[in-house]
């Protein structure tokens, strides 16, 4: 790839001519106030000839002997042409450009003066998006503009980001819509986007401005064009950019394996006596009173044998004695009913009194004293099998393994980039092609993305009427995908939590065995013991046999063997996107567009795999290879008719269009097992030439075949009176073929206002050079979470038993429509010393209805499977302010900007009724950690609320609860120890007004639940800061994000007996020397409702957060010494990314967004942190070569 | 109209045929039919697609499956084995499954996922068969009239099953029943019950025998004329006790049609009644009816597994090192108590085909060591835990080593009703008619499978007795818990019983949200 490349490069700087020279002209460029300009572009007109000015802002050309004419040109500054005369020095005077006034942005089917731009529009221009090296455009926009919220969806090479404009609007999915130069796309499609191509990327914030998308335009829109050839007719520009970085990663510490000893033998020894004080509680049972029998165990438990710290004395005396006494007085009633013997009594009363005495010679030991006798003693009742494994295995005097360092490794990246710029008269060409590839932070070359991207924008004058053109992209991104952001059985995951008293290799086929003696499989024949080594057992590279522990893990195994068994899961995208249009111009005042557009994409996914064992849990018998290509063709017709006319004072400019769109969407994929062989070359189908009963029965495949359409009529009108008083309006009427044909279409109008106060003659505010106020008001839809045939209701063919059966679906809703999002924006623009200064402030208030849900029915309304219809229910409001702030200025030769945005959002659920959306939250039933309920934020966090760890004996049995109507006085937390988390007592008991159960009623259970957090921040900034001097340049990039939570949902309460991050060992309550702010050492949640572990909000820790998103330092090469060898422009820099970062989040990231699977209906886990893979700090050298 | 307005115009008039031309302006565009499914309306103007009919009357025994078991939480089989005490819910820690622990600590309130997923199933089931009978006509045609027996007997079988759990609860019979229904007396919905399984038989629509079954029928056991009548004779036991009404004769007439009719009859080895070779579609003569679960990849009932999940959460967790039992989530394990019940009547068969035990109790004369079909846990040093609920037991009768695992996917069958449950049924029902030879008969022919000693009680022992054995017989088979509930014992077997709700669950909150007429049950 890098050879085509460099071909390319070379053929392409060939186009370069040179010519003789003549006379030389020279002369020196300067600003208004007259500080000199080094780097602006001189060109004499109509030829190729070109220069550069130095460092004094000094330029020398060559030019003919008479006549002729300079254009010059500097970035920020009008162009401007000069006439030389007949002196040989020609000195220029160049005028800032001031962009407010004159700068156009794209409005979507058209473009709009800024000045005139009554919407809230946001533009990011391709020099903003240069300065940091991203693979994606939106995390190049991350920042740049505000209203708008970029997150990353994991920090894996090729992953998502999560793009929020002006907050979350739905229960389901509220991504924003893409336009690539006038085609409709999807987020997905920005991994086949190079951000270099970009010229601008305008943001449509507000309804008024979205309205021309109609149906989709709900979330906003981000309008992406990229670049043409059209600019500098002297001359063709060749630009190379090319970087290579290291990646670091930064990930959360976990326990060393002497902190991992040291917690579970203190967690243990915990456990233990409680364990052993709950088992004195069952003396008080009825059924221990009677019979003696039952309980000669249970007494016999660790309490007797073991003695009982004092940690446990005091309740282990107070419960047991007096269920003692009690079945003493008991035997004496049995006797004298005749329901036992004499002999019996005798018996059962000698027992009884053996308990007492052993009570009575209770004494308390220290907690010290207490674990130390407990691993000096084997346990031995079947209960203790799990206690065991523990004890066993931080007893092993191993160093162990730090799985994090194992996992994570400097990873490189690398990106090239040119392209070529070509203008004349009649055409204008753009081509570029690039290449990038990042290697992952975890595994590697096994978490591989790269992207080859090859583009050709190009368009002709054809008739002094006609203009044609096209802009085709054709790009290929790889991805090796790893299990990673995944609780159950990810990398990350794994690597937090798996045992770290063990080695990560055995070395030899002796250490299998043994692990496998160890949990009781013995491998006694010769067969089954080579079966198990040939078939089994996954090698390294080098041979060796990634280990095992003997800890109770499930699917959460050895995270470097995960890696090996994941790594020839590969995604490929095939894409084209393009499209190709006319413009004709009858008149001056008229155009008329006719636009088709396209985008085909081909998905394969690759997979290959051995037969494997890690565990009983996590194993394969066979072999197998799954395919799939999946095929999406989206395709757009656009006719548009615009009018500009002046008439006098009045300004009026008219759009009228039409659209039709397609959709079909298109799989196959199949599955075989027992693989001839194991190697890249078999991994295909047909590669299976063993057939057997096993094979047929996993041989599988299947696909599906999509297609939906929409057809579209649109208008906008703008009027202006001298640019001083502007109107808008715009309606868009959608079809769509989602929904029935009682609701098929919709109509969203929308209408804005502006005033140019500034242009007013009263208007006399001498530092103030700009004042505009605008209003817009609009309605939106969003389709997004609408699928095909949703609305119908559809008998499904099925199999049972073999048996071929139909089932009945959900009763049909043929009412579902679009969610409608209706928005009013309110904002101000200022320039203040002739624009140095300026200022955009940005009110909205964004109301959402006719969300889509899925309410409680009646259930004989429902599917086979409990399913029922979606239908349009509730309402969700976004508020928010927007401040973008900029100041650029110079001081001599130092020139620096500055911009700050800031975001505020309030985010509500107006209208829901609760109860009509359950079992959709995250983490799923029963325990739901985001909640999608009335007057709170979206998908709000939802969980126990924890007041503190109980320091003492005394602190529980002061936290009391007393019956309102009783008077009787109850303990809250009746089962809890000191060291455990304090639980706040919500509710439960059903307030008669509200009918809800929000009075607390003295026990902790699910009513408790509660508001812990939310995921998206009320307050985001962006801080942009650049600074040139002398050929230097510094930029630095802020980005903050204050008042948000995240969900730390790492520690998986089943699997407590597994490792976790440090924080649970060093903040830990101890007695003695407690301190208040985290729980005892433990490894089970025995508590009802599992109040202790992930469920309360320790586990939802504040996630606000500051970082140094990106700085960087480059330096140009004067251009006296680069022109020599016909480089124009030469630029080295170093860069670095996420390098500091401020935030008491313990966990990996606190960037972080929805997480999971990138396709998938992930939108309630906006913030769940499930072992995310963090975003890497990133160093970087580069290099900006044009020629 | 000057030259200049002419062409203005002209151009007009092109552009936008332009326009019209390439975008195929029609709104027909629009119309895209569903790939891949049926509609759920029939045409009334095509004529009767038997096919489809009959592939709908399949369709309806997949809910019976889904009903059983098939998403996690929500296991008929696990919940009401829980809340009986033949078991205790166990799992991972408390909390593991709330569903099945509220089921066995009788804390279950309107907003449990348990209550509310069950609720659901059964209804979801009648909506289908209200659907199937509503969406076509009465004629007299072979397909159609079995279909419709078999909606008829579905839907009393749903109704039987609600109930039974939730008492009074809205009764919807047709299609176009939408949200709002008030309570049903119960007595109300044991007459409709009736008069469907009646129905069903009296309209001659049902295959006689089980040897009228295809292959493919037999496999998801669709009813005969005598699967109706088995349930109808249950339906009018459960009448007769839990109602408090004589009914006895009409349960004997049932039932005894059912022991007459040749179809079933008691296996010989009582433990092979668990086995995924020994299935009604393998000639199992004891199973009159199934729920059917499949291990095909790849397998489901929209988004749902269609294998045997309760294998999965029954199985010993963390089981290490035993060859042939791959573990499980140790749920629904069974207690003490039961395990006492079998040695107490030397009872050793059965007690090896409902426990598994870690290590056996020394009772039962060593246990007969050589007899013991799962070798203690602990003598073969397999590694295991049970961190909740602590018994020692798990459950023997879906026992994981019959059956290859296939990802959390088993194809056993689950056996809902089989002959030996209709000979207790008419033991209990010949005694309530006061014929107590005959009822002692029917009970002795239960124990003589199992080799124990016949019995010869009467009178209030020889209930006693007769209770007993369906204890030990049905143990672990779902049973235990309305049995308790009908003979008034609950509160005296159970321990958790909650008297002042009289076993019954509490309505789901969200369908009292829904429906405004629906009042909850006492004691919630």
């Amino acid at each position: 790839m890098v050879k085509k490349m460099l071909l390319l490069v070379t053929f392409l700087a060939g186009l370069v001519q040179l010519y003789a020279q003549d006379r030389t002209i020279t002369g020196k460029i300067v600003d208004e106030a007259g500080n000199i300009l080094p780097g602006a572009t001189v060109t004499l007109k109509g030829t190729t000839k070109v220069t550069v000015t130095d460092l004094n802002g000094v330029y020398s050309l060559s030019a003919p002997q008479e006549g002729g004419t300079l254009v010059v040109s500097y970035v920020g500054y009008t162009s401007q042409e000069v006439q030389i005369g007949e002196s040989n020095t020609v000195d220029i005077n160049l005028q800032p450009d001031i962009q407010a006034l004159n700068e156009v942005v794209v409005v979507g089917y058209g473009v709009q003066k800024k000045s005139l731009v009554t919407g809230s529009i946001a533009k990011v221009k391709a020099e903003d998006l240069a300065n940091q090296p991203a693979l994606r455009v939106e995390q190049a926009l991350q920042g740049k503009t505000s209203g708008v919220i970029f997150n990353q969806t994991s920090g894996n090479p090729g992953a998502q980001v999560t793009v929020r404009i002006r907050g979350v609007s739905s229960n389901g999915k509220s991504e924003p819509l893409f336009i690539i130069d006038g085609m409709k796309t999807s987020k997905f499609v920005m991994n086949e986007i190079d951000p270099a191509d970009i010229e601008s990327v305008e943001v449509l914030k507000d309804a008024a401005s979205a309205a021309i998308y109609g149906s989709e335009g709900a979330n906003g829109v981000i309008i992406i064009t990229t670049k043409s050839g059209a600019g500098n007719k002297e001359k063709v520009t060749v630009t190379y950019d090319g970087y290579y970085g290291w990646q670091v990663a930064d990930p959360v510490a976990v326990m060393s394996t002497a902190q991992y000893k040291d917690y579970f033998r203190e967690a243990y020894a915990y456990d233990k006596s409680i364990e052993a004080s709950n088992s004195i509680k069952s003396f008080a049972l009825p059924a221990f009173v009677e019979k003696v029998s039952y309980w000669t165990d249970a007494a016999d438990s660790l309490i007797f044998k073991y003695n009982t710290p004092a940690y446990q004395y005091e309740r282990v005396r107070s419960i047991a004695e007096p269920a003692l006494q009690k079945a003493l007085t008991n035997q004496q009633t049995l006797l004298s009913n005749g329901s036992i013997t004499q002999k019996q009594y005798d018996n059962n009363v000698k027992a009884i009194n053996n308990k007492l005495e052993a009570l009575a010679n209770l004494r308390p030991l220290t907690f010290e004293q207490y674990k130390a006798n407990l691993f000096n003693k084997k346990l031995n009742s079947p209960t203790d099998k799990a206690y065991a494994n523990i004890r066993d295995n931080v007893d092993t005097t191993s160093n162990g393994t730090n799985w994090m360092d194992e996992i994570f490794q400097v990873a490189p990246m690398q990106k090239h980039h040119i392209s070529v710029q070509a203008s004349s008269e009649k055409a204008n060409l753009y081509l570029s092609a690039s290449y990038f590839t990042q290697d992952g932070v975890v595994g590697g070359a096994k978490n591989n993305f790269t992207r080859y991207n090859f583009r050709l924008n190009g368009d002709v004058q054809a008739t002094k009427w006609m203009k044609l053109g096209s802009n085709v992209t054709v790009a290929q991104s790889k991805s090796r995908n790893l299990p990673l952001n995944d609780l159950y059985g990810g990398i990350i995951s794994a690597a937090m939590s798996h045992d770290p008293t063990i080695v990560p290799y055995w070395n030899d086929t002796s250490e299998v065995f043994a692990y496998y003696r160890s949990v009781g499989r013995n491998y006694t024949t010769e067969a089954a013991r080579e079966d198990l080594l040939n078939n089994r057992l996954l090698k390294t590279e080098d041979g060796r046999y990634y280990s095992n522990t003997t800890m109770p893990v499930n699917e959460r195994v050895n995270p470097l063997a995960i890696m090996q068994l994941s790594q020839n899961d590969v995604a490929t995208t095939e894409r084209v996107i393009g499209n190709a249009y006319s413009e004709i111009k009858p008149f001056k005042f008229l155009t008329y567009r006719l636009s088709f557009s396209g985008e085909l994409t081909y998905v394969t996914n690759d997979n290959w795999g051995p037969a494997y064992k890690l565990n009983d849990t996590r194993q394969r018998d066979y072999s197998y290879v799954y395919k799939q290509i999946a095929r999406y063709y989206n395709s757009q017709i656009d006719n548009t008719l615009s009018f500009v006319k002046s008439f006098g004072d009045h300004n009026v400019s008219a759009t009228v269009g039409q659209s039709a769109e397609q959709y079909i969407g298109y799989s196959v994929n199949g599955t075989r097992i027992n693989l001839q062989e194991l190697n890249e070359s078999w991994n295909y189908l047909d590669a299976v030439q063993r057939p057997d009963t096993l094979s047929k029965l996993r041989d599988d495949n299947g696909g599906f075949k999509d297609k939906n359409t929409k057809m579209a009529y649109f208008g906008r009108v703008n009027y202006d009176f001298r640019e001083k008083y502007m109107f808008g309006a715009t309606i868009r009427r959608d079809g769509s073929s989602l929904f029935s044909d009682k609701k098929r279409w919709g109509v969203f109008p929308s209408f804005s206002l502006g005033w140019n106060v500034h242009k007013e003659s009263f208007f006399n505010v001498p530092f103030v050079s700009l004042m505009k106020v605008r209003g817009s008001w609009g309605r939106n839809g969003s389709t997004q979470n609408v699928d095909a045939y949703m609305w119908i209701s559809t008998k499904t063919a099925q199999s049972l038993g073999g048996a071929k059966t139909i089932v009945t679906g959900v009763t049909k809703n043929e009412d579902l429509k679009w969610e409608t999002s209706e928005q009013t924006d309110i904002g101000v623009d200022f320039g203040f010393l002739k624009n140095k200064l300026t200022l955009t402030i940005d009110w909205y208030n964004k109301k959402t209805i006719d969300l889509l849900a899925k309410p409680i029915l009646p259930a004989w309304m429902a599917s086979s499977s409990g399913d029922v219809a979606y239908y349009n229910v509730g309402e969700v409001s976004n508020k928010g302010l927007e401040f973008d702030l900029g100041y650029s200025d110079n001081i001599a030769d130092f020139k620096y900007d500055a911009k700050l945005t800031a975001t505020y959002l309030k985010n509500e659920v107006t209208d829901f009724n609760a109860q009509r959306l359950t079992g959709y939250g995250a983490h799923g039933a029963p325990f739901e950690a985001t909640a999608f309920e009335e007057g709170q934020p979206v998908w709000y966090f939802r969980g126990y609320k924890a007041e503190g760890i109980f320091q003492s004996w005394e602190e529980i049995r002061n936290y009391t609860y007393t019956d309102p109507n009783t008077g009787v006085v109850t303990l809250i937390q009746p089962d809890a120890v000191p060291g455990d988390v304090k639980i706040k007592d919500v509710g439960g008991t059903v307030d008669p007004k509200t009918g809800k159960a929000s009075i607390p009623d003295g026990k902790i259970d699910g009513n408790d639940y509660t508001y812990v957090g939310k995921p998206m921040p009320s307050w985001t900034f962006g801080l942009n800061l650049n600074g040139e001097y002398k050929g230097f340049d510094l930029s630095m990039f802020w980005y903050a994000e204050v008042d948000k939570e995240i969900y730390n949902n790492t520690l998986r309460g089943d699997f407590l007996h597994l490792n976790r991050a440090e924080t649970f060992y060093t903040n830990r309550w101890t007695e003695g020397s407690g301190t208040n702010d985290w729980m005892r050492a433990r490894y089970t949640d025995n508590t009802t409702g599992s109040t202790q572990i992930g469920f309360n909000s320790l586990f939802f820790e504040d996630g606000s957060f500051l970082r140094l998103k990106n700085i960087q330092l480059g330096y140009t090469l004067p251009v006296s010494l680069t022109q020599k060898v016909q480089i124009s422009k030469l630029r080295f820099y170093v860069s670095a990314s996420n390098l500091l970062t401020f935030t008491n989040y313990t966990g990996s990231d606190p960037e972080i967004g929805y997480t999971g699977d990138n396709n998938s209906k992930n939108h309630n886990s906006f913030g769940v942190d499930r072992g995310m893979y963090p975003s890497a700090k990133q160093y970087i050298i580069g290099v900006n070569i044009t020629f | 109209m000057n030259m200049k307005m002419k062409t203005i115009y002209n151009t007009f008039l092109i552009l936008f045929s332009c326009m019209a031309i390439f975008s195929s302006c029609s709104e027909d565009r629009l119309d895209v039919e569903p790939f891949g499914k049926y509609a759920q309306d029939p045409d009334p103007n095509r004529p009767l697609d038997l096919n489809m009919i009959d592939g709908e009357a399949r369709g309806l025994y997949s809910q019976v499956s889904w009903c059983y078991n098939t998403q996690w939480g929500y296991s008929t089989y696990v919940t009401f084995n829980s809340a009986s005490d033949d078991a205790v819910s166990g799992g991972a820690a408390a909390g593991d499954r709330p569903e099945y622990e509220a089921a066995e600590k009788f804390t279950l309130d309107p907003n449990n996922l348990g209550v509310i997923n069950l609720w659901k199933r059964f209804y979801s089931g009648i909506g289908s068969c209200n659907k199937l009978l509503d969406n076509y006509p009465d004629k007299d045609i072979d397909t159609l009239k079995r279909a419709k027996a078999e909606a008829k007997f579905l839907r009393a079988y749903y109704y039987f099953n609600l109930v039974n759990i939730f008492g009074p609860v809205p009764m919807p019979l047709k299609s176009t029943d939408l949200a709002e229904m008030p309570n049903t007396p119960i007595a109300e919905i044991y007459a409709q019950i009736e008069k469907d399984l009646n129905d069903a038989i009296a309209s001659n629509g049902l295959p006689k025998s089980k040897k009228q079954l295809s292959s493919v029928d037999l496999a998801i056991t669709r009813a005969t004329e005598y699967t109706v009548r088995a349930f109808l004779g249950k339906v009018y036991v459960y009448h007769s006790t839990m109602l408090n009404e004589n009914k006895w004769q009409d349960a004997k007439a049932q039932l005894e049609a059912v022991k007459n009719s040749g179809e079933y009859s008691l296996v010989t080895n009582f433990r092979s009644l668990w086995s995924s070779k020994n299935e009604m579609k393998d000639g199992n003569p004891e199973s009159i009816f199934e729920a059917s679960y499949t291990d095909i990849y790849g397998e489901n009932w929209g988004g749902v597994a269609t294998g045997n999940l309760d294998m999965q959460l029954m199985g010993i967790r963390d089981l290490q090192g035993y060859p042939g039992l791959d573990g499980g989530w140790g749920f629904c394990k069974p207690t003490q108590k039961l395990v006492d019940a079998f040695i107490a009547e030397s009872d050793s068969i059965r007690l090896d085909a409902t426990v598994v035990a870690a290590s056996w109790p020394a009772s039962i004369a060593q246990w007969e060591a050589d007899k013991k079909l799962l070798p203690s846990l602990n003598s073969k040093g397999a590694k295991y835990s049970e961190p909740y609920d602590p018994t020692g037991y798990w459950n023997g009768k879906y026992r994981q080593d019959e059956h290859p695992l296939n990802a959390d996917m088993y194809a056993q069958n689950e056996l809902i009703y089989r002959f030996s449950d209709v000979l207790l049924l008419l033991a209990e029902t010949e005694y309530h008619l006061g014929n107590e030879a005959a009822a002692l008969g029917y009970v002795n022919q239960i124990r003589d499978r199992v080799h124990l000693a016949p019995k010869s009680s009467t009178g209030m022992q020889l209930l006693n007795d007769i209770r007993k054995e369906r204890q030990l017989e049905l143990a672990m088979e779902t049973q235990r818990y309305w049995d308790l509930i009908r003979w008034g014992l609950a509160a005296q077997e159970i321990p958790n019983f909650k008297t002042s709700t009289k076993g019954l669950w509490p309505i789901p909150q969200e369908q009292l949200n829904v429906d405004p007429l629906l009042k909850q049950n006492e004691g919630y």
